[in-house]
């Protein structure tokens, strides 16, 4: 499969790793030629030292043959055209990143030659708000447009539910208790059955409606959260996306960062917040601004070693949740034992996304759960797939994957052995690494024998 | 400066004014007063005078900041003048300095006369005073604008230099057509309320002039005791109305229009202008109230509602003296003449939204004593308002009390009483007309001195014009060569 990458920033490179360590063949098109040759020294792909719109430069590398064009750049309006101009001459699939509001319709532009658009930092800011609102949530994902949630949580020692095998939840509940549909227990992630019994620190991955979720969130903690005062660090794209949706949820948000042009740009864009140019690892000035009353500390800053030790020195002052922007999977795995509520990674997240895009068929979306390799895919059930009309029961579905949730056009259904598919619906699928291939034939094979 | 340019503008306002002057010359023959010949000859020399300005000057297809400025100061004084000549030749007003100074009261919608008599005037010449009003509410020149697509470029050089308030939305791409739209609108609401005044029983004359000078919030009467003299209270409520609504933006009547009704609601400005109101009538007519000044609580609720309006819009209009009033309500009109009436309006005063931005401003400063390291941005109507503004609207209130004090100490010196001065001052630099003390709402401005009705004519165009676009014209810069 050939894949066309435009930018060699933090996006692009991650891509580029990702994707050619199976066997794809990646171009990176990159204008700076220093960048190129840091580059060249860790992956394994062909570099083009060009810009990346030029029309002249795509026809050379040869866009009729080319399976994915992914344009991420940060700048939107040279995704953008990158794209367009990429379609012109041939490309099958085209994706752009497109940052700003203006331009991003829900991983949609308002042009159709662009297959998919992601926006990391839009995606990042709405997940750490689900997790905010969370007591217990350690990640989170949103599915068509936010309808469906996926929370993952960890069982305390003295929970109730330890013990407890999910087919006992869930009559205890009376059926009202969202799936689980993932479980993590010591860095092994399984997708669990019936029977599955619970133990402390298993880290569970609820899935459904945002009121399933958080009624199972509520069974396993006993404790509603209540969120009134954030603060963040850094006013970086991500910072001012989430300051905004928080805002928009009537809380209280201070926005720091030593920056002061990004304050005065971020102080523009944010009514209601209160913008503070202010080093976030200085604390005396923020202990003044009452860091210790904060229900929520999130750092966003663009460093990632910062980004820890300031939630470090916030959980210190008091803050109850810390919720942490990490890119480096080996600092992730650390989080938990210093006591960080929650990891976001972007990139990773950006870099899964597209990857799974590749695998045009069905995909609607594509999710990486934490930093196992397990997946959540979103697929959408051709007319003539050969599940269509059949209870799921009877689907011999492959074993290491489940349906989580069924979206339908108007409302989500908590799956059970009765489900019956129809042509159009949306199935949330988690799936273990070593069943994806075949969980992959199962939505796309049909479409072959027709 | 391209003085040239000027020229030929200042001689196409001339004709446009000319023709003007022949709406009267045509009410004063209708009613035979006999002084058609006055609006005539006055009619002629502007049109000579313009013709020969326009030959004089060169192609005006570019119009730069400086020859803005230029152009409507110079423009508006050129045309109160003219204005004042048909009064002064009929002898009507037999003195020149009193004819230019009720003309350009006329302009600048300030409503400030001379005439202790007015009843006894000529049909033709209270129509001219009404239809000078008319003309210098939305401004001669955006006026010009709209009839004639006369400039190329530079068109918003002189709808910013002319029309009031901080900021300037443009409705359409071109300003010639933006100038349409609002005199269309301003049309619109003047036959409206004309034909409400003839419904509720004014005479016809009276209520075209009465919906001139509301509209412009100008405030001349053809009554001696003003809106007063009219004792149907539908009129008073119908000009209530009206004069509320020509203190508002036009560009938001302009959307109402449009079927966009929730443009008023969702303007932080207009938002501001009704609380502002809603305020002052409380604290004005429950003393009137609780003091029983009027047998019934209809009465106390219009008359204390009808003076609020009128001089928070700047229109002038009384049915009521005020100084009569408890001292309180003295208090709260004199604040309120400061105010005025909001951006894009033909009101005057320091505009709404200036104080809105300065309250927002003050609110910021407060807070950051608080929180020292705070970066803070004004909001306005949902945008961040550039930081610069801020500083600009400052400097225009300190320019605006400056000039305010210097007329009080002016007038003070030459034997004003306190009261009497600050009320002249804040009436004319406030577009407003009666003030307080010997020119309040029954008094008239013919006690003045000749150099002290020049210096309140000065005042009066340096308020209508907003400050900078008269003073930037002091500074030598602005007439050097670029």
């Amino acid at each position: 499969m050939k894949i066309v990458i435009i930018g060699g920033g933090a996006v692009g490179l991650d891509l580029a790793r990702n994707l050619s360590a199976t066997d794809n063949d990646v171009v990176l098109v990159e204008q700076d030629a220093g960048v190129l040759q840091q580059a060249q020294e860790v992956l394994d792909c062909r570099f083009v030292a060009a810009n990346g719109v030029s029309p002249a430069a795509l026809s050379e590398i040869g866009m009729s043959d080319c399976d994915l064009f992914a344009a991420v750049t940060n700048r939107d309006e040279v995704n953008i055209i990158a794209c367009l101009t990429a379609r012109k001459l041939g490309a099958k699939v085209t994706t752009a990143r497109v940052r700003d509001e203006d331009y991003y319709l829900g991983g949609h532009t308002v042009f159709p030659e662009i297959d998919l658009a992601i926006n990391p930092d839009h995606e990042a800011a709405h997940r750490i708000r689900e997790i905010l609102f969370r007591a217990g949530a350690r990640e989170a994902y949103l599915f068509a447009g936010g309808r469906v949630l996926v929370v993952a949580a960890t069982v305390e020692p003295d929970s109730e539910v330890v013990g407890k095998s999910l087919r006992d939840l869930n009559t205890e509940s009376g059926g009202a208790i969202a799936l689980v549909t993932a479980l993590d227990r010591a860095g092994q992630t399984v997708i669990p059955h019936g029977d599955t019994v619970l133990a402390a620190g298993d880290t569970v991955y609820f899935t459904g409606t945002r009121r399933l979720v958080d009624r199972s969130l509520f069974s396993l903690y006993a404790q509603r959260e209540s969120l009134q005062r954030v603060m963040i660090a850094g006013a970086t794209a991500m910072g001012v996306e989430l300051a905004r949706d928080l805002v928009a949820a009537r809380v209280k948000v201070k926005l720091v960062d030593p920056d002061p042009e990004r304050c005065r740009q971020a102080s523009e864009q944010l009514h209601h917040v209160l913008v503070l140019n202010s080093d976030p690892v200085d604390f005396a000035p923020l202990i003044d601004e009452g860091i210790g009353e904060m229900d929520g500390y999130v750092a966003v800053g663009a460093d990632e070693e910062i980004n820890i030790l300031c939630c470090l020195l916030a959980k210190r002052h008091g803050v109850r949740r810390t919720v942490c922007l990490v890119n480096r999977a080996d600092y992730v795995e650390l989080l938990p034992q210093l006591g960080i509520d929650a990891a976001i990674s972007p990139r990773k997240a950006t870099a899964v996304a597209i990857a799974r895009f590749v695998k045009r068929g069905a995909i609607v979306s594509a999710e990486q759960l934490g930093f196992s390799n397990a997946e959540i895919l979103q697929y959408r059930v051709a007319k003539d797939h050969l599940a269509v009309g059949v209870p799921l029961a009877k689907l011999g579905f492959p074993r290491g994957a489940v349906i989580g949730a069924v979206i339908k056009r108007n409302g989500v259904e908590t799956p059970g052995g009765r489900t019956v598919l129809k042509p159009g619906d949306e199935v949330l699928v988690f799936t273990l690494p070593a069943v994806l291939p075949e969980v992959e034939r199962f939505f796309t094979a049909e479409r072959d024998r027709k | 400066m391209n003085k040239r340019a000027v020229i030929r503008v200042l001689g196409f306002l001339l004709g446009v004014t000319s023709l003007g002057l022949l709406a009267p010359a045509l009410v004063s023959a209708l009613y035979r007063d006999g002084d058609e010949w006055s609006f005539l000859a006055t009619a002629a020399i502007g049109a000579a005078l313009g013709g020969l300005l326009w030959r004089l000057g060169s192609s005006a297809r570019e119009i730069h900041v400086r020859e803005g400025f230029a152009v409507v100061t110079l423009g508006w004084l050129t045309v109160g003048l003219l204005g004042g000549l048909p009064a002064w030749f009929s002898g009507q007003i037999p003195c020149f300095t009193d004819a230019v100074f009720e003309s350009i009261s006329g302009f600048t919608t300030t409503g400030a006369s001379i005439l202790a008599d007015i009843e006894s005037r000529s049909h033709g010449l209270l129509f001219w005073r009404s239809l000078t009003h008319w003309f210098g509410g939305m401004g001669i020149v955006l006026l010009a604008l709209a009839i004639l697509p006369l400039l190329g470029v530079g068109g918003m050089q002189l709808f910013r230099a002319e029309v009031p308030g901080p900021l300037h939305e443009r409705l359409t791409p071109r300003i010639s057509q933006t100038a349409k739209l609002l005199w269309g609108v301003y049309v619109l609401l003047t036959v409206l309320e004309a034909a409400a005044l003839r419904l509720a029983g004014m005479s016809l004359f009276d209520a075209i002039c009465h919906a001139f000078a509301t509209m412009a919030t100008g405030g001349f009467s053809t009554r001696n005791a003003s809106v007063g003299a009219y004792a149907n209270p539908a009129i008073h409520w119908i000009i209530i109305v009206f004069m509320f609504l020509a203190g508002t933006n036009f560009t938001l009547h302009y959307l109402a229009l449009r079927g966009k009704l929730r443009a008023y609601t969702r303007d932080d400005e207009f938002r501001f202008y009704f609380s502002v109101i809603a305020i002052a009538f409380v604290l004005i007519s429950l003393p009137l109230v609780l003091q029983q000044v009027y047998p019934t609580l209809e009465q106390a609720a219009r008359h204390g509602l009808f003076q609020t309006v009128s001089i928070m819009t700047t229109t002038g209009f009384v049915t009521a003296d005020y100084l009569l009033w408890p001292p309180v309500a003295h208090a709260v009109l004199l604040v309120l003449m400061a105010v005025g009436g909001c951006a894009g309006s033909t009101g005057g005063g320091i505009k709404v939204v200036r104080l809105l931005i300065l309250f927002k401003a003050a609110k910021s400063e407060l807070q950051k004593l608080l929180h020292p390291r705070a970066v803070t941005t004004l909001w306005f109507n949902g945008r961040a308002v550039p930081a610069q503004l801020a500083t600009n609207v400052l400097g225009f209130l300190l320019l605006f009390m400056l000039i305010y004090i210097a007329g009080i100490v002016v007038l003070t010196l030459s034997g004003h009483d306190l009261l009497s001065a600050v009320g002249a001052t804040a009436a004319t630099l406030g577009n407003i007309g009666p003030g307080l003390g010997s020119v309040g709402p029954v008094e008239n401005y013919a006690h003045f001195l000749g150099w002290e009705k020049w210096l309140l004519m000065f005042f009066m165009v340096v308020g209508r014009l907003e400050l900078y676009t008269v003073l930037v014209l002091f500074l030598p810069e602005a007439w050097r060569r670029t």
